[in-house]
This record gives C-alpha cells, structure tokens and sequence, in this order.
C-alpha cells in the first residue's frame, strides 16, 4: 500500500526502455512490492490484448495499388495515340466547312481517308488541301 | 539487398513497378494501421488507396538513407487523423460496447474483437498512438514524428491509453480489479 513506483515506470520497464541498472533496481522492488507485481501483472495483460490476434486482410487489398495506378496514370500520358486522335479531330474540324462547298465532297472523303489510314499525316493533308484550289471548284 | 534498397531502385527503374513493389511489401501494414484505427473494412481500404495516393505522389521526397516504414507509417496516421477529423471526431465502432446490457456479450469475445472495441472507445490520437507502439513497434520518438506532436506528449498519451484500457478491461470482468 502506498507505493509511490508510477506506473508510467513499469511501462518504460516492459518496454524495455530502463537502463540495466534501473532494470535491475525496479526488478529488485517488483519481487518485495505486492501492489506493484498487481500492477505489472495487469499491464502485461494489457500488453498482451493490444498485442494479440492475427489481422484478417481482405482480398481486394492485392489489388488496391492497381486501381490507385489506373486513376494515377496522366489520363492522358499523351502518346502517339492520343496525337493520332487529335491529328483527326482538327483534320476533320478543318475540313468542315467543305460540306456546305458544291462539289467540294470529294475533298472532304480523301482528308477523312487519309486521317484513318494516317493520322500523322494529317497536317501535310490539310496544307495540301489548301493549297491545292483546283481540287475545290469541281464544278 | 533489403526490401527498402529493392524499391528504391526499382521505382529510379520505373516508378509503377516501384510502387507495385512498395505496395506489395507494405501494404498489409498499411491496411493493419487503417483498420485498426477505424474498424471498418470499407473505411480502412479507403484510407488505404487514400494512402497509397500519397505514397506515390511523394515518395521521391523520402530521404534515401532513411527506412521507408515509419515514414509510410506517418503517412498512414495523417491520413487516419485526417479522416476522423473529416468526420468531426465521431467514432464508428462500438459506441455502448460498455454498456451494462452489452457486458455479457462482451465476456464471450475473444481478446481480437475486445481490442477492436476498446480501441474503438479511445480518443483518435491516444488509438493512433497505441496502434503504432503495439502493433507497428514503432519507438515513441517514430510515433512523435509520425503524429507530429512532442515525444513526451506521444508517452502521455501512451500511458493513458493503457491506463484506460486497464480499467475497460477492469469493468467488462476481463481483468481483475
């Protein structure tokens, strides 16, 4: 009764942060003092419960950092075909007009072709169209 | 070559093979720190991904002569704190655990499921802190960086999570008084 050992002591003992010496001493006091075996003996057992059990990981987590590369990927890491696909579009756009041209349709289908067959083309086709008058009155 | 020194160079190789390799090593002590910390499955795989964000967006910014789990640890915590915080400090898991009605039920748990509500019963930052000491092994000077709060303040808050656990344990009939 009336020991005056903290508890915060006996936590530093078990976890092992006294110096031998201090060790020594507490582990001297432990044996004669029954209020602290009482003590030690419930902290090992808290201890023990924030110890215990075996985690249970869900099968999702394996695949979790998959999903977190997918989202993470630069949705557009702009690669050839994504250059492809704009090379379309603005061949496309461009030409647009062309279907309100009488006659002009024929233009329109060869920069369509072109774009599907080769997009990288797609520039050279739209300059070469433009500068190429003859081809748009057909008439 | 340790596991850290074989992510290391494989994320300079390419970082999606670094990453798969990071996540492969560590991503159980991730999800252990998350599901402890909300006792939630769904909640824990979202501070998970939440996590693993994170661990690629900076994981160029971790100091290579130093080891790669508390720094991941730290991570893991922030985004817990931040999450609890986020849900303005409610505590998902068993609330009335103690309860007088609910104590007999409680005796029949094993010591996984009574962790999971005495924990569940504690303030974010004293779960955190025991989480990390307990199940982690981390050291009260990885736990203060990890928490970013004072070492002494993480032994306060250690001391106090037991001492209230004791007496949780006390009160359901798991321990003698």
């Amino acid at each position: 009764m009336g020991c005056r050992v903290e508890d915060s002591l006996l936590e530093e003992y078990l976890d092992g942060m006294l110096d031998p010496l201090e060790t020594l001493l507490l582990e001297e006091h432990v044996r004669i003092c029954p209020e602290c075996q009482v003590k030690l003996e419930q902290l090992k057992e808290v201890y023990g419960i924030l110890a215990s059990g075996q985690e249970e990981y869900p099968p999702e987590l394996d695949r979790l950092h998959l999903e977190v590369l997918k989202d993470l990927q630069p949705s557009g890491g702009f690669g050839m075909k994504e250059w492809a696909s704009l090379g379309r579009t603005i061949g496309e756009m461009s030409t647009r007009y062309l279907d309100f041209v009488p006659g002009c349709r024929k233009g329109q289908k060869l920069v369509r072709s072109l774009a599907h067959r080769a997009p990288g083309a797609m520039a050279g086709a739209v300059l070469q169209l433009a500068g190429r008058r003859s081809l748009w009155p057909s008439w | 070559m340790t596991a850290d020194e074989g992510i290391r160079k494989e994320w300079k190789k390419n970082r999606q093979a670094g990453f798969t390799l990071l996540c492969e090593t560590y991503g159980r002590t991730v999800y252990s720190i998350c599901y402890r910390y909300t006792g939630s499955r769904e909640d824990a795989l979202d501070l998970v991904q939440e996590t693993y964000i994170r661990l690629y967006s900076s994981f160029d910014r971790i100091r290579p002569d130093l080891p790669i789990r508390p720094w991941l640890c730290r991570i893991s915590a922030n985004v817990c704190l931040n999450f609890l915080r986020d849900r303005k400090n409610t505590v998902p898991l068993q609330e009335d655990s103690m309860g007088a009605g609910g104590q007999e039920a409680f005796r029949q748990l094993d010591d996984w499921i009574l962790l999971d509500r005495c924990l569940g019963q504690l303030p974010p930052d004293m779960r955190m802190a025991l989480i990390l000491r307990h199940r982690q092994d981390l050291t009260c000077r990885e736990i203060a960086e990890a928490m970013e709060l004072p070492e002494g303040t993480v032994k306060t808050l250690l001391h106090r999570g037991r001492k209230r656990l004791r007496e949780m344990l006390m009160k359901s009939g798991e321990m003698e008084a």
